[in-house]
């Protein structure tokens, strides 16, 4: 710890607008980083020494310094049902203490500090994280604001599904038969899922979501499946991100049945508002082809989660550790009440 | 994410192959298993047409999705629509980070806050304190005020805890006159108050103005407000029937309470009030007379934050008062000493509906038209059958005499058999032969006739 030099040209009665307090702050370097103390974990010794020192604070005009200070952080880490254990012991059988650490305290605090520096003063600066994601999905000039939110938002969902007592997946038979009704046996979904994640070749996320039908059968009630779906860096699992207003893909598509798709959709719009007008189709959530998902279930692929326990070359047993601690209770709430066998409806 | 067939794009080797001895290193599982099935009856099916499927099969599921009419969707669909919207909503958009909370300006109308929590910071961030210009102010409100601000072009400051201390006084006037039973009356007739005017004045259970207040409706109430709507309600705000007709010759009920958003443009009102004894509670900027309201409240009457802030404090304190009214009515504790001045509702006022009484009338009227008809091309043979007892006028649903003139309409003479004969002929002038005759004709116009004077017996 080394204590910088007061400089001369610093001699100014810069301290009329300060608290006592902070004139006694000093900059102080730990190791690899900087860090400026605050005057008031120092204020209990008494350093007349130090009271004409330089201050990192005080180089900063007086009325910035003031805003700076009393801007207020919209966004802060989310609570875990299991952070204060999970921070003192790790995730029992998957991750330890350090290994949390980094993958949750110190990186869902730098995605939250981002967060707030890239919406400090802007319209959107109280939106939430989901909705930000959405907005600025395909805005170019955004991309870093997208990457960050979505980032959080798959982040806190990795972690929403761990527990420090989880529950077995038995122990919720509504959601096991429907899991079963959709991928034949709860080893094929294992497998499936987990040889997904271990081949996909970078960071990413693997989720397990539920697919709405687009068009219900004819007088009968909109189905729906489990699928897995695979997004890569900070991809987000939801379709109301997407752009691509095209309800065909081209690669299967020739020059006439292209054409009959241009020429199935409606030219003229309808109404001053509502979905069939001039505004609502520009303003369509769903792209065509897009369909209505929960995701219940993800896992984080990203190095820094499993390095630091598992190695370099754990990822295949990381994956296989995390399926045997995955909660599912809590993906139960998670999941959709029609995914989990038939909805019955009172008649009166 | 779009929905790719993988059959489409890869063909059928896209598709999950049964475990053969080659891929058997890649299992790891406990258990054996013989293969790996898709159910194609399954209602989950996600690939249209199962593996068997053609390609127009489907691409066609893959096309525009256009909303389906409500007609020929499953009745239940959109019940199952939004209740996965809302899970969905509910579940996902928590997740990320956690918000400190924040002004939501909706959050004024929609959930406006308590007594409870008036405080200074909340007074300030609604600009609560921001006066208007020093060369403006109204001297007698010098009270209020904390400082000045500004070098060219000062204001004055409003001092913020005699802002609370006075919101707090008017919210327990307001719940008191809630408490009791009493009408307040919510007035904001700037623009975009009107919001908050009505949401106080449902809380409260009162009634709201946001337009101009027209003048004389409480000291000229009776030509003014004379056919607004009225009614009779017992202790737990039940309508009560019967009282119809005595309520027609009231004037509208005046309020017990008149809370005024912005005091400068309704002086008239204020001065009503004041001369029927009716108390004010008046958001006082620095230039209002603070002498025109009974409770003031000083605060910036030009922020329209400030004012919802104001009105929703004051909508909530009604409701707690409301709401203690309605406990205590139920445990049977209400006043007994009603001054309103109206009489117990006889049977018939009671048990007749007024709408029975006038479909009553119009068919009675309509049968007469019928009869008269009838009576006309038959002559002389006039069947009395179709003839309804109110006709004649002997047994009316009311028996006051002449009290409301246009109700009930005068007896028809002709007897019970309800045959009229109208004589067009009018009696210009008669002719008089004796003058004997027309001595005694005049004296006996002026017997039954009575004098000019005042008519005696009300």
């Amino acid at each position: 710890m080394r204590l910088l030099p007061l400089q001369p040209s610093d001699l100014t009665n810069r301290y009329d607008h300060e608290t006592p307090g902070e004139a006694v702050g000093c900059l102080l370097t730990i190791g690899m980083g900087v860090s400026v103390m605050r005057a008031s974990r120092l204020s209990h010794i008494i350093w007349p020494e130090l009271i004409h020192l330089q201050t990192r604070a005080s180089l900063i005009p007086s009325n910035r310094r003031q805003q700076q200070q009393q801007r207020r952080a919209n966004h802060t880490i989310p609570p875990l049902e299991f952070d204060t254990t999970f921070a003192a012991a790790g995730v029992p059988g998957f991750i330890g203490k350090h290994g949390f650490r980094i993958a949750w305290t110190d990186y869902q605090g730098l995605l939250v500090e981002k967060l707030n520096e890239l919406t400090a003063g802007e319209p959107y600066e109280n939106y939430l994280t989901k909705d930000i994601a959405l907005q600025f999905a395909r805005d170019p000039m955004s991309a870093s604001l997208f990457n960050y939110a979505s980032m959080a938002h798959n982040n806190h969902h990795f972690f929403s599904t761990l527990s420090t007592h989880p529950t077995p997946l038995d122990k919720e038979p509504t959601l096991r038969q429907s899991l079963i009704n959709t991928f034949g046996s709860i080893e094929t979904l294992q497998t499936t899922m987990l040889d997904t994640a271990s081949a996909m070749f970078g960071p990413g996320f693997v989720w397990l979501i539920w697919a709405r039908d687009l068009d219900p059968p004819a007088g009968g009630i909109r189905r729906g499946a489990w699928r897995i779906l695979t997004t890569y860096l900070a991809g987000t699992p939801y379709v109301e991100a997407g752009y691509r207003q095209q309800g065909i893909d081209t690669n299967v598509q020739n020059a006439t049945s292209y054409q009959a798709y241009k020429n199935s959709q409606p030219v003229n719009t309808l109404g001053a508002f509502g979905s069939y007008s001039k505004f609502g189709r520009e303003q369509a959530k769903l792209p065509p082809g897009g369909t209505n998902v929960q995701p219940v279930l993800c896992v984080n692929t990203w190095e820094h989660v499993w390095l630091r326990d598992y190695g370099i070359m754990g990822k295949r047993k990381y994956l296989t550790e995390w399926w045997n601690v995955i909660d599912w209770g809590a993906v139960e709430q998670l999941a959709p009440k029609e995914s989990k066998g038939t909805v019955d409806f009172m008649r009166f | 994410m779009i929905l790719r067939s993988l059959l489409l794009r890869h063909g059928r080797a896209a598709l999950p192959k049964p475990p053969s001895p080659l891929r058997s290193w890649r299992r790891y599982l406990a258990s054996q298993v013989e293969q790996i099935h898709t159910n194609p009856q399954s209602s989950q099916n996600y690939i249209p047409g199962g593996t068997s499927g053609t390609e127009t099969q489907a691409v066609s599921s893959l096309t525009t999705p256009n909303p389906t009419s409500p007609s020929s969707s499953h009745p239940d669909q959109i019940k199952l629509d939004w209740d996965f919207f809302h899970h969905q909503k509910a579940t996902t958009r928590p997740l990320g980070t956690s918000l400190t909370p924040h002004y939501k300006p909706h959050e004024l109308l929609s959930n406006p806050p308590r007594p409870e929590d008036i405080t200074l910071e909340l007074l300030l961030a609604s600009q609560a304190h921001i006066g208007h210009s020093t060369s403006l102010w109204h001297p007698a409100n010098a009270k209020y005020i904390f400082g000045v601000r500004g070098r060219e072009d000062p204001i004055h400051i409003i001092s913020l805890d005699a802002t609370a201390a006075h919101l707090r006084r008017a919210c327990k006037v307001v719940r008191g006159v809630a408490e009791r039973g009493g009408l307040v009356l919510f007035v904001g007739s700037r623009e975009g108050q009107a919001g908050c005017v009505v949401k106080a004045a449902k809380l409260a259970g009162g009634c709201h103005l946001f337009t101009k207040w027209i003048p004389g409706s409480i000291t000229n109430g009776q030509q003014i407000l004379g056919k607004c709507a009225k009614r009779v309600v017992n202790h737990l705000d039940e309508s009560v029937p019967g009282f119809e007709k005595q309520l027609l010759r009231r004037a509208a009920v005046k309020p017990d309470l008149v809370v005024c958003l912005n005091m400068l443009e309704n002086y008239v009102l204020l001065h009503e009030c004041a001369l029927n004894n009716i108390p004010t509670v008046g958001v006082l900027d620095t230039d209002c007379n603070p002498t025109w309201v009974t409770y003031p409240v000083p605060a910036n009457d030009d922020s329209l934050r400030c004012v919802q802030v104001i009105a929703g404090v004051l909508g909530r304190a009604g409701e707690e008062g409301q709401a203690e009214r309605m406990r205590n009515a139920r445990r049977g504790d209400y006043p007994a000493r009603q001054d309103h001045g109206l009489e117990a509702p006889s049977e018939e006022d009671v048990d007749a509906e007024p709408l029975e009484k006038e479909r009553a009338l119009l068919l009675a009227a309509e049968a007469f038209e019928d009869d008269e008809a009838v009576g006309v091309k038959e002559g002389e043979e006039g069947e009395a059958d179709h003839v309804d007892s109110s006709l004649t006028g002997a047994e009316g649903p009311e028996d006051d005499g002449g009290s409301v003139p246009y109700e009930r309409d005068a007896a028809i003479e002709g007897g019970a058999d309800g045959r009229v004969e109208f004589s067009p002929t009018v009696e210009q002038g008669s002719k008089v032969s004796d003058e004997e005759e027309w001595d005694t004709k005049a004296e006996q116009e002026s017997e039954r006739k009575p004098g000019p004077g005042r008519r005696e017996g009300s």
